[in-house]
């Protein structure tokens, strides 16, 4: 039980510039995942899931916004007080990201085989004959056959799903330890997107990695997590292991999350969807920041900033409700 | 492939038919021609001169013929050198085309460089100080900045002969004629970077700072590459793709000489010949120059076409 944190995420705070002022895409932002666990981030887009995941990339266009605050601890080194070519050198190698969109992510002018090999050659300091061979088991291993057609293709000529693969063999060639994965389904279809993470699912047992998966589907968690975390603009809102989650959630927006998601074999006449908007995250007040959706909401939601309050082992909740009944 | 290659180059017939017809009937129908430039001929000299030219024929009749003779590679006879077209244009167009050619490699070499460099350092010191000297480049008149250059570079310092393209009254051969006249080229060939630079440093910036923005790039930066190599592999190349379409487009520019840079160093291109022969109408040397100029154009499309198909794979013919 008691794995050490591979990643470990205290007060992160990363801001972007916009013409009104500072976003703070991610705002006090602490989690943890420990070897072998599967975390799931969860919340609606744009409230900094994909933000969360590229500051601990390193990889926030300095032009458009910085990490202002807080430490990324990748196995105990702080990766955001790194120097930039050591950072490199983790970076593709122990921790490796997949994106949301497997069409744009690869370059168009470059092989298949070009892209996969050239991260292994870059880290591992092989020849390019032992990358070539390496990347031939990667494409096999990722569930693509004709290996050496696919070697010397274009990323135009194969499917997004295939695409997917691809961007995952990439992923894993330098068998990393902890795998970002930013909703790397929502792009391909249905019955590519259950494939997709089956593939992930199994490559993370037999390679033992951890992995991040952020995603906004609520089908993918309850098939993948072992732990979930659920973000609002901006915040971590409540987080626990995704049979007490799904069972017993606390927040009212993960309450609206778990309303919001179709069930199989419960035809509802109408969806639930959770009324209202994202606020804008510039010039937030101290407050909850659902407070204004929240049907819930309490004098003290629109002034005070709830803290985050353990309300079982690990599973931990920052809502004024449970305030309350704890102190009272 | 190759079938596709011939599809294109049947094309290009009605093209040219149709520009043969324009740059004809525009010459012809403009009133006056070189005969009657001339105020001291008498009417019965002129109606000889006419006779002889073929002036007096109708203007279809003379288009054809015209046309048959282009078939043949005889673009005309120039009246004011009382030479065949062909033979004056390869007499002037090769001096312009060692400049042009010159200017454009040293355009294309600079610009790319600082494009990119501007593009990665956006906003930056280096930034904003390229882009106010590539504008005022840009915004220099040609004739002004030639004569600054000519002022400070060879009157003030004596760096570089003034104008010319050899040395007046030298007899120099093999290495040292070459010599002679590069170090005579170095001035036109600078006035002609400064001027294109600017467009084109701008082109490769915008096309550099959209690529960088692509996904794609970040996946090469994800996999802990090198900066250089995320820049100058995965980012440049696919800047300078689209480039490869404006980088034929430049083949006619190559022929088609400078007039006002030529003009000012004094320098024997087919720029200052074409401007010589529309003050005394040569129009058969306009005119065959034009056409030549037409028929370039169409080819760098071609050219363009193919040279993008075999560098984009996504274009890639089979
Ligand atoms: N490059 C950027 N420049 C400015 N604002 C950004 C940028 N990337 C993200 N943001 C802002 O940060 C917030 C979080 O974005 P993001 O992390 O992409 O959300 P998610 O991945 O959860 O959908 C959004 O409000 C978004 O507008
Ligand atoms: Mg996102």
């Amino acid at each position: 039980m008691a794995k050490e944190p591979i990643l470990q995420i205290n007060q992160l705070l990363t801001q972007f510039y916009s013409d009104g002022g500072k976003v703070n895409a991610v705002n006090n932002v602490s989690l943890e995942i420990r070897e072998g666990q599967t975390v799931c981030l969860v919340g609606e887009s744009g409230c900094g899931k994909s933000a969360t995941a590229m500051s601990v990339m390193g990889l926030i266009d300095p032009s458009s916004g910085q990490v202002s605050n807080g430490e990324v601890l990748f196995e105990g080194q702080d990766l955001l007080k790194m120097k930039k070519g050591d950072l490199r050198r983790l970076r593709g190698k122990d921790f490796a990201m997949i994106f949301q969109e497997p069409m744009s992510s690869l370059n168009p002018v470059l092989t298949i085989g070009e892209q996969i090999t050239e991260s292994i050659i870059e880290h591992e300091l092989l020849s390019k004959k032992e990358a070539k061979q390496r990347g031939l088991e990667l494409i096999n291993l990722v569930g693509i056959g004709r290996g050496e057609e696919i070697f010397s293709s274009y990323p135009h000529q194969l499917s997004g799903g295939m695409l997917q693969r691809i961007m995952i063999a990439i992923a894993i060639s330098c068998n990393p330890r902890l795998l970002i994965a930013d909703e790397p389904t929502t792009a391909l279809d249905v019955t590519i997107q259950a494939q997709i993470l089956d593939l992930l699912r199994n490559l993370k047992e037999e390679r033992n990695m951890s992995m991040l998966l952020i995603t906004h589907d609520l089908g993918v968690v309850a098939e993948v997590a072992d732990y979930v975390i659920v973000m609002y603009a901006g915040k971590i809102i409540e987080q626990g292991p995704v049979v007490e989650l799904f069972k017993n959630p606390k927040h009212p927006y993960t309450k609206g999350l778990l309303a919001a998601k179709p069930v199989i074999n419960q035809r509802r006449e109408k969806l639930y969807t959770i009324p209202g908007q994202v606020p804008n995250l510039i010039d937030l007040q101290p407050s909850c920041y659902f407070s204004e959706r929240c049907e819930h909401c309490m004098s003290i939601c629109t002034t005070k900033q709830p803290p985050m309050k353990q309300i079982r082992d690990s599973h931990d909740v920052a809502c004024w409700l449970y305030e309350e009944e704890v102190s009272v | 492939m190759r079938n596709y290659v011939l599809k294109r180059l049947l094309y290009l017939i009605p093209t040219l038919i149709g520009a043969s017809m324009l740059i004809f009937f525009l010459y012809s129908l403009v009133p006056g021609n070189f005969v009657d430039s001339d105020p001291n001929l008498t009417t019965e000299r002129k109606a000889e001169l006419y006779a002889l030219y073929g002036f007096d024929q109708p203007d279809i009749e003379r288009y054809f013929i015209w046309i048959g003779n282009l078939l043949q590679g005889d673009l005309g006879y120039s009246l004011q050198f009382q030479r065949p077209v062909t033979e004056v244009l390869g007499n002037y167009i090769w001096s312009s085309f060692f400049v042009a050619l010159a200017s454009l490699i040293l355009t294309w070499l600079i610009a790319v460089i600082i494009g990119v460099v501007s593009a990665t350092k956006q906003y930056s010191f280096f930034d904003s100080f390229i882009t106010i000297i590539v504008f005022a480049a840009m915004a220099t008149p040609s004739f002004f900045l030639g004569l600054i250059l000519i002022k400070f570079l060879a009157v003030d310092l004596g760096w570089f002969p003034a104008g010319g393209m050899i040395t007046t009254g030298s007899n120099l051969t093999g290495w040292d004629y070459v010599k002679d006249v590069a170090e005579h080229m170095i001035l036109p060939v600078l006035v002609l970077t400064m001027l294109g630079i600017g467009g084109l440093t701008r082109y490769f910036r915008t096309n550099m700072l959209e690529v960088i923005k692509q996904d794609f790039v970040r996946t090469a930066r994800a996999k802990g590459l090198k900066e250089r190599v995320v820049i100058y592999k995965h980012a440049l190349r696919n800047a300078l793709l689209p480039a490869i379409t404006l980088f034929a487009f430049e083949l006619p520019a190559l022929f088609s000489g400078a007039i006002i840079t030529e003009q000012i160093f004094n320098w024997p291109g087919i720029g200052a010949i074409y401007m010589q022969a529309f003050t005394v109408r040569d129009y058969p040397l306009l005119m065959g120059f034009t056409m030549f100029i037409a028929l370039l154009t169409v080819i760098s499309n071609l050219l363009a076409d193919l040279l993008y198909g075999v560098a984009d794979p996504r274009v890639r013919l089979k």
